[in-house]
């Protein structure tokens, strides 16, 4: 069973104009157990409003999207998200181990176990020595990496990334995408993960899908990305698969533009 | 900045030495002093009072009815702050009463309480309540209604059911707003407070500024206004100091100044 499926999926906000157009339209894709999946495409084509479907913070208002073969009722620990906004998701009155030890806690585990969970996380993320300090006193890659830990500290079975490392510096970009690859494979989780960046995408994924620009957006494309891990960009299939979903975005902005 | 000349206190010392020369100076020289009585007078008066007993028996009843009233009004007005914040249902139903109100100042109401509460402790403890409890209403639900969706989505993908979001985010994340709103209001029940004492009490720092007049002791009256204007300040650095120390990991950033 996948573990997440769209089928012929719709998607209007509550709040926008009646008779507006749907921002996704029939867009149907199936994410297999334990995928790394990407997805790339054009700004406000809806790839955020994807994700918090899945995460079950929206509702989609066509079409069916289940998660282990069940509809989604709303959110649930079974499905992590980490957002792209660094200040924001944290709870900035806690310390790193507390953040990191909420959902077991909200789970209704005893203190200690939660801070014993919370400490295989950090290390897993490699934030030891961090635990007391609070959000304000970290920099941005390691809040991003407190985000990262207090999703897994929750047991999801999915993870939900949207553009995690966008806002961060190059260098600590690279650092964290390798981890990443790290942390999934040591956890066998599914991941799903947004992002603007196709180097990133083709690093990260086994399989990239693009989506053409909204309204009714969809998923045009996808590819598979049969390199092994860890990746090396300076491999020529690397680039090549890099240069394709370029070229792809690329001639889907261009026909906007002629429709335009 | 080069080396430090001396602690920030002591630049504060300095600022009211100066303002306390400058004021001795002009009672002496420059204003009658039956007007502006010199410091030195109104330390004199002070010391009178506070033989007698009248200025520490004000201090009391006014901090008693001050904080009695800034209690009940907080507690009154966060629980309907955080569910206006919470419910729009709640929001709609109490909006326009909230912002009605918020324009009707407390001493506009001071016969009416009177009226309606006698002229004992009830009315005046009432109505610092009233002043207390709009600011802190407005305060608590606009800082819950400013909590970032992510922050409570975060929170809800980590397992968080609806109550749990309130009590562990919600509560924490709109404790700054709440405890700012509190600071504001406890500004205003002073200033309350002052009026009501004027209009009808027995004792308390508002009657003794009021009654002095009758005497023509502008020393007495200095002596309450200075007494009044050291409460605010002290009971404003309890509660700054309170802030900074229990409340300090939900507060950082708002108890800077
Ligand atoms: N809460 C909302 N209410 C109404 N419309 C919304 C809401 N959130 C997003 N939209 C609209 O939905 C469309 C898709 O937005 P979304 O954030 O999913 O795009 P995106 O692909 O994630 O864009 P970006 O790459 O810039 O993050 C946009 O047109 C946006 O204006
Ligand atoms: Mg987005």
């Amino acid at each position: 069973m996948p573990a997440v499926v769209f089928d012929k999926v719709g998607m209007a906000y509550p709040g926008q104009k009646a008779g507006s157009e749907l921002i996704l339209a029939d867009l149907s894709v199936a994410v297999a157990q334990g995928e790394f999946f990407v997805l790339v495409g054009p700004s406000g084509s809806g790839k955020s409003t994807l994700l918090k479907i899945v995460a079950g913070t929206e509702k989609q208002t066509e079409g069916r999207v289940l998660a282990n073969g069940e509809t989604i009722a709303g959110p649930d620990r079974r499905r992590g998200m980490v957002f792209q906004s660094i200040e924001e998701p944290l709870f900035q009155w806690l310390t790193v181990a507390e953040n990191i030890g909420f959902g077991p806690s909200v789970a209704g585990k005893p203190r200690a176990e939660c801070l014993e969970m919370a400490q295989r996380y950090v290390d897993l993320v490699g934030l030891r020595g961090h635990e007391q300090k609070f959000p304000h006193e970290l920099s941005g890659g390691m809040k991003q990496r407190v985000q990262i830990a207090r999703t897994l500290a929750a047991q999801p079975e999915l993870i939900l990334f949207d553009e995690p490392f966008a806002a961060l510096d190059a260098l600590t970009r690279r650092v964290l995408q390798k981890e990443l690859t790290r942390i999934w494979r040591e956890t066998g989780c599914t991941m799903v993960y947004v992002t603007h960046d196709i180097r990133e995408a083709v690093l990260l994924g086994q399989r990239v899908a693009v989506m053409s620009r909204g309204p009714r957006a969809n998923i045009t494309r996808i590819y598979d990305i049969d390199l092994p891990y860890p990746r090396d960009d300076l491999d020529s299939r690397f680039a090549d698969a890099v240069k394709a979903i370029e070229g792809d975005i690329e001639r889907e902005a261009a026909s906007q533009w002629e429709q335009n | 900045m080069g080396a430090k000349l001396m602690p920030s206190y002591a630049w504060s010392a300095l600022s009211v030495a100066v303002v306390v020369i400058f004021w001795q100076m002009a009672s002496t020289w420059l204003v009658d002093p039956m007007f502006l009585p010199a410091p030195l007078a109104v330390l004199n008066g002070a010391g009178q009072m506070l033989a007698e007993g009248t200025l520490t028996q004000s201090i009391l009843v006014s901090m008693m009815r001050i904080l009695s009233g800034w209690f009940l009004g907080s507690a009154i007005a966060i629980p309907i702050g955080l569910a206006v914040g919470v419910s729009p249902v709640a929001r709609h139903l109490v909006d326009p009463f909230i912002h009605f109100f918020r324009f009707v100042p407390a001493i506009a109401l001071v016969t009416l309480f009177i009226i309606w509460f006698g002229v004992g402790e009830m009315s005046k403890i009432i109505l610092i309540a009233y002043a207390t409890a709009f600011i802190v209403m407005v305060n608590t639900a606009s800082g819950v209604s400013s909590i970032s969706q992510d922050k409570l989505n975060a929170a809800r993908c980590l397992g968080a059911n609806e109550r749990q979001v309130f009590f562990k985010v919600m509560i924490p994340a709109s404790l700054p707003s709440i405890y700012v709103g509190m600071r504001l209001a406890l500004a205003s029940s002073f200033l309350v407070i002052a009026a009501a004492e004027m209009l009808a009490a027995d004792a308390g720092l508002g009657y003794i500024i009021w009654t002095s007049r009758l005497y023509f002791q502008v020393d007495w009256m200095f002596a309450a206004i200075i007494a009044l204007g050291l409460l605010g300040f002290a009971t404003d650095r309890l509660w700054r100091l309170l802030g900074r120390t229990l409340l300090k990991r939900y507060l950082r950033g708002v108890t800077g100044y």
